[in-house]
């Protein structure tokens, strides 16, 4: 009985740090094509100038993931994550993969670039 | 512009063992031996070596879980100092990001996959052994396998092309 008292505690948390870094990959794949073929994203990102649209980048990763983050551990607070387990595993395993495919230069350069 | 050309120089870049304290930059290769990088990044593969140990074993060994997170900790921010010091070397000669290159959201996904790796395996890793938990035991394994790509390519992509 301990040991189920436990895993209810903890895994909310899990949950939302997967859900949180998924959310995020998305937000940065999405925004990084953005930024390379929409200007006023790319100067709206441009949070430092001595870093360039890198700054915005990071900053709107971190918000994704913290939002989300706060959203899934309190939505899964008390209940039971058995049925959610797997749907935020294939969802992080999709954002891994978009990402990383995604964000290759030659994709998410293809096409016009702005400089 | 051609490979091996110099495109910056600039005076105590570095503080180095040898007191020359002066690096050049050159477009092909970025390294001088006992650059603080590559200390750096030699740790962080040592790191990361430890690290894979432990995730193959971490089925067998719910302990490792805890111990493995601290790799996972250590080297988000170690990342953090990776890029910093990349960001350095670009200030160094005078350089500056004026677009979102890949080896900075390689970065940002590495870092992102090692904090969620180390959260993950921090509040749920005594379960992590177990077979109901193989989502997060694999989700680890994917966050530390990725993260070492991105290692692996920052070192392979050089800086300056």
């Amino acid at each position: 009985m301990a040991h189920a008292h436990h895993f209810r505690i903890h895994e909310p948390i899990a949950l939302a740090v997967l859900a949180g870094a998924a959310a995020s990959l998305h937000v940065l794949w999405i925004a990084n094509v953005l930024i390379a073929r929409v200007r006023p994203v790319a100067e709206a990102l441009n949070v430092l100038p001595e870093l360039g649209p890198v700054s915005g980048l990071s900053v709107i990763g971190l918000a994704a993931y913290v939002i989300v983050f706060i959203f899934v551990a309190f939505w899964f607070r008390g209940r039971d994550c058995m049925s959610a387990r797997d749907r935020v595993f294939w969802f992080f395993v999709s954002s891994v993969i978009a990402f990383a495919s995604l964000t290759l230069p030659f994709v998410s350069g293809f096409g016009k670039v702005i400089r | 512009m051609p490979i091996g050309e110099v495109i910056g120089c600039r005076e105590n870049t570095w503080k180095r063992g040898n007191g020359q304290g002066r690096v050049c930059y050159t477009v092909y290769s970025m390294l001088p031996i006992a650059d603080p990088y590559l200390a750096l990044y030699g740790v962080m593969l040592v790191l990361f070596g430890g690290g894979a140990v432990m995730a193959i074993a971490l089925k067998r060994i719910a302990l490792l879980a805890w111990p493995l997170a601290a790799v996972f900790g250590t080297l988000g921010f170690l990342f953090v100092g990776l890029a910093i010091l990349d960001l350095t070397r670009v200030y160094a000669v005078d350089l500056r990001p004026t677009s979102v290159d890949y080896r900075w959201v390689l970065y940002l996904g590495a870092m992102i996959l090692l904090d969620a790796g180390t959260l993950m395996l921090w509040v749920y890793g005594e379960h992590a052994a177990k077979d109901h938990a193989w989502e997060y035991r694999v989700a680890s394994n994917i966050a530390l396998l990725l993260a070492f790509a991105v290692l692996v390519g920052i070192m392979v992509r050089p800086l300056f092309v």
